[in-house]
């Protein structure tokens, strides 16, 4: 289908809370404006295409935003909230299953490039680290699988759900040291022991987050041209 | 009952965005846009009713159905001085200065790709609604959400609303989040 790509961020901008509506489309995507200055801004790295921050340095701060089906999630937060259901547009409310095929002309025209590695709408855990990108195929993996992993020089933990459609990536180092992970039941653990959530959050503290969200191929692809393939 | 919205005419409906629409975006043909150009459309989703309805994205709160205590939306702070907004970011050169170089995606901007006013019926959540999850009765175990945890407390936005709104301006464990999707 298009997108499919959930990014969480940390809204503020020096300290301000700033808010957000659909602007349009660029790169395949869909971009958004700020209501606080109308700077117009995509989703998939927080960066500011143009407007009056354009060019200020500002970026939002990407934070883990946790891809997969409530079945799993609910069993690893049982006591989790839900967005409240709103009546208003219930009407516009539907199942959707990422990773359906089918891009519109109205979002191809406005990509950058294409990349036909990998079949338009696969779904892949996008990691980038700010000196390399890598995508991870979900369907490459049959079950929860932890990768320790090398990018761009970084040590990295790649943890894969395929049949949760879950992804996400941390940084191996941990306290100054590097370790290695594996997968526990729900969990993973790493070589010391320590066992860590899939948020990130563990008794020891928290791993540092590397930027990675799951997203369709095509997206990832043209946002990141030189991207690597897991 | 359910409140009546009064429509509002957008200058600019543009059917595809994110989610919307017939696999292959058929009726979205007609409603192409390029840069500064703006069509209107109706929306060419499955359900599409003769009414665009739309609502007012001043932050203003209904009470939910089920009669959920809502939060009220904070307040834009609108005053603040965009012009020292200078929180710099590292340029990807690895040199360690600190640069105004746009990074990301910013820095390879080509205004000629970027189509204004497409999606712009989309209405972003702007209230931090939530039930428990044993309220959410709309929702199969196989539905994915898009989940925040901030320390005890956890909050999942489902994708089945999420494909609509796109963007959720709220808070989690009094944290402002933004969730885009």
């Amino acid at each position: 289908m298009v997108c499919s790509s959930g990014v969480g961020f940390d809204p503020l901008v020096d300290g301000v809370q700033h808010t957000f509506d659909v602007a349009g489309l660029y790169n395949g995507l869909f971009v958004m404006s700020d209501r606080q200055t109308g700077s117009v801004w995509t989703h998939f790295d927080g960066t500011v295409l143009t407007g009056p921050l354009a060019g200020t340095g500002v970026a939002l701060e990407i934070e883990p935003l946790i891809h997969l089906r409530w079945g799993d999630w609910l069993e690893d937060h049982p006591d989790s909230e839900v967005l409240a259901w709103d009546e208003r547009f219930g009407r516009f409310y539907r199942e959707f299953e990422p990773g359906r095929p089918g891009l519109g002309p109205e979002f191809q025209r406005t990509l950058l490039s294409t990349d036909d590695r990998l079949p338009e709408a696969e779904l892949v855990l996008g990691v980038d680290t700010g000196a390399a990108s890598v995508a991870y195929v979900l369907g490459d993996v049959e079950k929860f699988t932890v990768l320790n992993e090398t990018i761009g020089g970084e040590p990295v933990v790649v943890v894969l759900d395929p049949e949760s459609l879950f992804g996400i990536a941390f940084s191996r180092i941990v306290d100054g040291a590097e370790r290695t992970f594996a997968a526990g039941d729900v969990d993973i653990v790493d070589d010391t022991g320590a066992v860590w959530n899939l948020d990130g959050s563990g008794p020891g503290g928290r791993l540092d987050f590397v930027t990675s969200f799951v997203t369709e191929w095509y997206g990832w692809a043209a946002y990141h041209p030189d991207t690597a393939i897991g | 009952m359910r409140p009546r919205l009064a429509l509002l005419v957008a200058p600019a409906l543009i059917a595809a965005a994110c989610g919307f629409g017939a696999p292959g975006g058929s009726d979205a043909d007609e409603a192409a846009v390029t840069s500064n150009v703006v069509s209107t459309s109706a929306p060419s989703h499955d359900d599409a009713g003769d009414d665009i309805a739309a609502t007012t994205t001043d932050g203003a709160t209904e009470p939910a159905a089920d009669g959920t205590q809502l939060t009220t939306p904070e307040d834009d702070a609108g005053s603040s001085d965009v012009a020292d907004a200078t929180t710099t970011t590292v340029a990807e050169s690895g040199s360690g200065a600190v640069s105004l170089e746009p990074t990301g995606a910013a820095a390879t901007f080509s205004e000629d790709h970027l189509s204004l006013g497409a999606g712009s019926q989309f209405v972003p959540v702007d209230v931090s609604a939530y039930v428990p999850a044993s309220e959410a009765t709309w929702l199969d175990p196989t539905d994915v959400v898009l989940g925040v945890v901030k320390g005890d407390v956890a909050v999942a936005f489902p994708v089945m609303q999420m494909q609509y709104h796109h963007i959720a301006n709220i808070e989690v464990a009094g944290e402002p989040y933004l969730v885009t999707y």
